[in-house]
């Protein structure tokens, strides 16, 4: 007698048999020795399975005190075959494509999350190649006339994405002030050092940001600083790996920090890395120990029962460097519908211990829902 | 005192138990036929339904093209709408299950991606979930319903061939689908599939069949729809799940019909029954009345008591019923069916349900019909006082005096009718059936007349049957009512069965005329998919090429709509390599000017079928409007055809008319004429090897003209019941009525016989009176039958169908007809002459021969 089992809400369960599936695929996994060539390698690397282009950042009306809204701003890729199936059809596709907005209202404290889920086709979503600007794309949620849009423009990059529904949406400008990282040594990133696993990644640490962003019935004229990151990779995570905590952070005195722990089933982190990108640019990367990141306080989702933690203690021997942070409010959870999703990322705000105001988005993943996809 | 009377009648009844069982059977008979039409109803929108809820169960909208299929662009305008919270596209086909007879796939592409949930079993272990993501890449998978698997004999990872037009498609089983689920009346011939894979196996890549469409929560679904249809423009459909269902129900609706009307005419027949079966038992029982009423009964206790024993019979005839109908329709199913599937496009009916409310609907009809029958009866009953019901003499008769006036009345009924009809009462859609109904009516009120007229003119020569006819004008009370019912139920027999002679004559001689072709050349999955995906561009020309062909006519087609919603069929006929012969200029008008009938087609004017004009009312001249893609469309009206393929219309045009208005078309059939000598048959051995790859359905024309008889002969299939209940009325009628007769009669039967008739005499004057009954029921009948024939076909016809039907006599029918309804009525007699031929002379008591 076989047991029902109905395809989920969450189309979850079909991206692991696809993730399933693809081990048995020929994609490539990400390596040292990446031959980078810009502004080409901003486009996607089809031969991997997985990316995505990242924007976060607060941002504000230009004479505010302090930012207004913090925005998050996604698009990924997730192969579904190496190789287009040879259909005659527009819906024949070799990639999924999602998109991700969130919105949160610092100021009222309310957080707004918009996904947006389709096979890659005409219409739908794709990622175009040079010479063409936009990098990625997806059509916009239903009900939402348009698409949302990561393209170059410059040396820097244009975001866009809305939805009408939910009321939220961007429309930014982003201009590095300073130029590109890599975040690891020639960009591959180590994620589990005894199986190899690891991904390409690399960040805009501080881009300027100017546009506006939509919430409610308010169209608002913002500026702000935002940090830009983008991974390709096959295969992340190792199997005792259930989600990661991750940091991008901008200090007052011109300093920028990315740091995340790869969490094991136990809730300790596992893997941990950090880079440090000094005033004057100068790259540092760090080997933090374990313990690097201490969890506060915690809150927990009324909406899915995950129980996140919501102000750190940080510490960085090696750079001399301790800053507390702390969510700018709690309630910053993002939980896709369609793809089973369940992660936090929010606006975050904290100091050293030598009085620097720092901020910047903190992202936590693996704490509820289903595991994911990567 | 009423207990102890309910108490007598029942044991009353426990010892008649002929009567009791006619009178159960009469309701039986009524509720059953009752059950059996409303279930089929029901049952045939209910597989659409539940096709509907099981495939689009979540959408609270659909967008559906004006033909078959959308242009995928539309997908992105629906998206973009303010009031769409989610929408996604499916796209649906029928393809043939190879090596099977009459198997079809209701293929069902959708996108695994959308906000929508599909019953797909996995069988729950982690690694069959790697199975969903084959539904992408491996060709041809497919996820089946479990029922349907089982027919098939597959299992997951089994493969199986189906044909789809010409081309055969190998699918591979990849999961099981169970949409029974969600819609326990859903087809088990759904089956799944990624939304790429069926566009490219089925040659529909740009194309959807439909979006669906779910709204904003707080927005108003009415509003929605409009500003969506608007929005989209003309050029496609918007309809919520009712209208669609709505618009399935409008295909049928004449069908339906005509099945309730003839559910109500057994009901009818059932009350007739009760009635005979009631006044027998009463008659009988009359010595018993007069006591209970001498003894203190009220007259109004008496009809209680009568109406309350009739009250009980009717509860045991609908138990009865319940099961017959329910049975009765099991059988009918399959017929009805493939009515369905051929003329109708719909689904065909697997389950059939029971909905609460048709018992309560059968109950009513046999309580009511129960006490409508015994109504009568019981009221003459109850009136009477107690010397009458007790006397030796049979009971006075009334209709004798009143039979001329019944039948004046009958004639006046006509005469006010007919004068309605042309006064205006023909504007009305439903006049045929009013004209029917008021000659139904007439019938029996002319009988009495009639009957009294005829049989006492016969000279009584001898004692035999000639007596028993002169016998039937002196119990007129009985013996019209009998005459009556047979007459009527001969008329409706007599009528359907001219009309359907006609018909098929007026079909025999059309189709002579319009297939001329020597084979006709079709996808396999034609039966279904009526040619919407095109044949292969190598069958084409190897055919047109073959050296025993001599040309080749080519059909391209199109499901479509008029402006107004009605479904027509748009079809374009074309000779290969000689685009200047114009099919439809050789097919048979009913008005247009022939000559320059091929000029006007390829200036794009198009010909109509006639109950296309009769629905519309256009006539040559006017413009036929169709709704397309790029909105309506008017063509001007070059000709009207005589075409009885469909009753909805076929409108038949150039190729660059259809074209222009719908885009490229591909050759959907093919009609090959051979050259002169060649036998088709072995032609049509000979293409089958050489095109042994392709799906092909080769017909030879004899073939194909058959298989045009049989699906007429299948869609009249169910009237046959009136045949069989022509009969049970001829039996039961006639036998009751005789049995009536010899009762009230038995002193004159004993009287008879004590002067020396032999029981052999006396049979034969039972025998006489018998085939006296059925011989004027049936003449009666003839009568009337002709007339209803012309109201059918002139009226009823032309009102909801619109064909032509030249009338034609089908003797043979008819004869066979007459003789079974004669030796029903005659071995219907058989029993109560021999009870008659049995009174010994001892019934004379002393008080009769004072």
């Amino acid at each position: 007698m076989r047991l029902g089992v109905l395809i989920p809400g969450c189309m979850l369960a079909l991206v692991l048999a696809i993730a399933a599936a693809a081990a048995a695929q020929s994609w490539r996994v990400a390596a040292p020795g990446h031959p980078w060539s810009f502004p080409d390698d901003h486009h996607a690397m089809p031969a991997y399975r997985s990316e995505w282009w990242y924007l976060t950042g607060q941002v504000g009306a230009a004479d505010a005190a302090t930012p207004r809204f913090g925005v998050q701003m996604t698009i990924f890729r997730i192969g579904l075959a190496p190789v287009r199936p040879p259909w005659r059809s527009d819906w024949a596709a070799r990639d999924l494509v999602m998109g991700h907005l969130a919105v949160s209202d610092l100021e009222s404290g309310r957080h707004l999350f918009s996904e947006v889920l389709t096979r890659a086709g005409p219409d739908r979503g794709g990622f175009p190649q040079p010479p063409d600007s936009v990098v990625a794309w997806v059509r916009a949620p239903a009900g939402t006339p348009d698409r949302w849009e990561i393209a170059r423009a410059g040396a820097g990059f244009r975001v866009r994405a809305a939805d009408a529904h939910q009321g939220i949406g961007l429309d930014l400008v982003l201009t590095p002030e300073r130029p590109r990282i890599f975040q690891g040594p020639g960009g591959y990133s180590v994620k589990d050092p005894e199986a190899a696993a690891g991904s390409l990644y690399y960040s805009y640490t501080r881009l300027d940001a100017h546009g506006t962003v939509i919430a409610g019935a308010d169209t608002v004229a913002v500026s702000g600083r935002t940090w830009f990151d983008r991974e390709v990779f096959t295969s992340q995570l190792a199997s005792r790996h259930v989600g990661w905590d991750w940091f991008g952070l901008h200090l007052d005195d011109g300093r920028d920090l990315m740091a995340f722990a790869l969490r094991d089933t136990a809730g300790r982190a596992d893997v941990t890395h950090a880079t440090l990108v000094a005033a004057d640019g100068e790259v540092e990367w760090l080997d933090p120990p374990a313990d690097f990141l201490v969890p506060r306080r915690w809150w927990t989702s009324e909406r899915t029962g995950a129980r996140y933690p919501v102000a750190w203690r940080l510490t960085l021997p090696e750079v001399d460097l301790a800053l507390d942070l702390e969510a700018r409010f709690d309630d910053q959870e993002n939980v896709g519908r369609r793809s089973g999703i369940v992660y936090w990322e929010g606006a975050v705000v904290g100091k050293t211990d030598r009085g620097v105001e720092v901020s910047g988005y903190g992202e936590l993943t693996g704490y509820g829902g289903g595991p994911l996809p990567f | 005192m009423s207990g102890r009377l309910l108490g007598a009648m029942l044991a009353h009844w426990r010892q008649s138990r002929t009567l009791t069982v006619l009178t159960v059977l009469g309701v039986a008979l009524g509720v059953g036929s009752v059950v059996c039409i409303q279930l089929i109803n029901q049952g045939a929108l209910a597989a659409f339904a539940g096709g509907m809820r099981a495939v689009s169960g979540e959408a609270d909208l659909v967008v559906l093209g004006h033909g078959p299929d959308l242009d995928e662009t539309i997908y992105r305008e629906v998206l973009a709408h303010p009031d769409v919270r989610a929408a996604w596209p499916l796209v649906r086909a029928w393809a043939k299950v190879a090596g099977r007879e009459d198997e079809f796939v209701d293929i069902v592409g959708v996108d695994v991606f959308a906000p929508v949930d599909y019953p797909v079993d996995v069988g729950g272990s982690d690694a069959a979930l790697g199975g969903l993501a084959d539904m992408l890449t491996d060709p041809g998978w497919i996820a089946l319903t479990p029922e349907f698997a089982g027919e098939l004999d597959l299992a997951v990872g089994d493969t199986f061939t189906v044909a789809v037009s010409d081309r055969l498609l190998t699918l591979s089983v990849g999961a099981l689908v169970d949409f029974r689920r969600r819609a326990p009346l859903a087809s088990r011939k759904l089956a799944l599939m990624d939304i790429a894979q069926a566009q490219h196996l089925l040659d529909r890549g740009g194309h959807v069949d439909q979006i669906d469409v779910r709204i904003r929560r707080d927005r108003d679904l009415a509003t929605a729809q409009r500003r969506l249809q608007d929005t989209l423009g003309p050029g496609v459909r918007v309809l919520s799940p009712e209208q669609r269902q709505e618009s399935a129900a409008g295909l049928l609706a004449a069908f339906r019909l005509n099945l309730t009307a003839l559910s109500l005419i057994s009901v009818m027949v059932g009350v007739f029954l009760i009635f005979s079966a009631v006044h027998a038992s009463l008659v009988r029982r009359r010595r018993q009345f007069g006591l209970l009423r001498s003894l203190g009964a009220e007259r109004g206790q008496v009809l209680r008591v009568i109406l309350l024993e009739a009250a009980l019979l009717g509860v045991a005839g609908t138990l009865v019923g319940l099961p017959i109908g329910y049975g009765a329709a099991m059988l009918n199913v399959d017929t009805v069916s493939s009515t369905l599937t051929s003329i109708y496009l719909l689904d065909e009916i697997e389950q059939l349900r029971f909905p609460p409310l048709l018992v309560v609907v059968a109950v009513a009809v046999g309580l009511g019909g129960a006490l409508l029958g015994a109504l009568l009866p019981a009221l003459d009953i109850s009136r009477r006082d107690p010397v009458a019901l007790l006397g030796a003499a049979g009971l006075p008769e009334r209709i004798g005096r009143m039979a001329p006036g019944l039948a004046l009345l009958g004639l006046g009924i006509l005469l006010a009718v007919g004068i309605w009809y042309s006064a205006g009462g023909h504007e009305l859609r439903t006049a045929g059936f009013v004209l029917a109904f008021f000659l139904m009516v007439s019938l029996p009120l002319m009988t009495p007349l009639v009957l009294r007229a005829v049989c006492s003119r016969i000279p009584p020569r001898g004692f035999g049957w000639r007596l028993g006819w002169r016998g039937l004008a002196t119990r007129l009370q009985s013996t019209s009512f009998a005459v009556a019912a047979l007459a009527v139920t001969v008329s409706m027999l007599v009528g359907i069965t001219l009309l359907i002679g006609s018909f098929r004559a007026t079909l025999d001689t059309w189709i002579a005329r319009s297939l001329t072709a020597d084979i006709y050349v079709t996808g396999a999955s034609w039966q279904r998919d009526l040619g919407r995906t095109a044949l292969s561009d190598t069958v084409r020309t190897r055919l047109a090429a073959h050296d025993a062909v001599e040309y080749v006519d080519l059909q391209r087609r199109r499901e479509g709509r008029t402006d107004s919603g009605r479904p027509v069929r748009l079809i374009a006929i074309a000779r290969e390599g000689r685009t200047d012969e114009h099919w439809s200029a050789r097919t048979p008008l009913l008005a247009g000017d022939l000559d320059r009938l091929a000029g006007r087609l390829d200036d794009g004017a198009v010909v109509i079928s006639e109950p296309l004009a009769r629905g519309l009312d256009l006539a040559v001249g006017d413009s036929l409007r169709l709704a397309t893609p790029d909105g309506p469309r008017a063509r001007p009206i070059a000709g009207i055809a005589y075409d009885y393929a469909s009753e909805h219309g076929v409108a038949y045009m150039a190729v660059p008319t259809l074209e222009s208005m719908i885009g490229p078309v591909g050759v959907a059939a093919m009609a090959l004429t051979l050259e002169p000598g060649r036998d088709p048959e072995r032609v049509i051995d000979a293409l089958r090897s050489e095109l042994a790859g392709h799906a092909l359905e080769l017909r030879s024309n004899r073939r194909l003209r058959a298989e045009v008889v049989d699906i007429f002969d299948q869609t009249f299939a169910i009237t046959r019941i009136l045949q069989f209940m022509a009969l049970v009325i001829a039996v039961c009628g006639v036998s009751l009525t005789l049995l009536i007769m010899a009762r009230e009669r038995a002193t004159e039967l004993a009287l008879y016989r004590a002067l020396g008739a032999t029981r052999r005499q006396v049979f034969g004057l039972g025998l006489g009176e018998g085939t006296g009954l059925g011989a004027l029921g049936l003449a009666l009948g003839l009568g009337g039958g002709a007339a209803l024939a012309a109201i059918l076909i002139l009226v009823i016809n032309r009102d909801w169908f619109g064909w032509t039907i030249r009338f034609a006599l089908p003797a043979g029918a008819l004869l066979a007809q007459a003789v079974w309804i004669m030796g029903g009525a005659v071995l219907a007699a058989v029993y109560p002459a021999l009870r008659a031929s049995r009174t010994p002379a001892s019934e004379l008591t002393r008080e009769d021969l004072l």
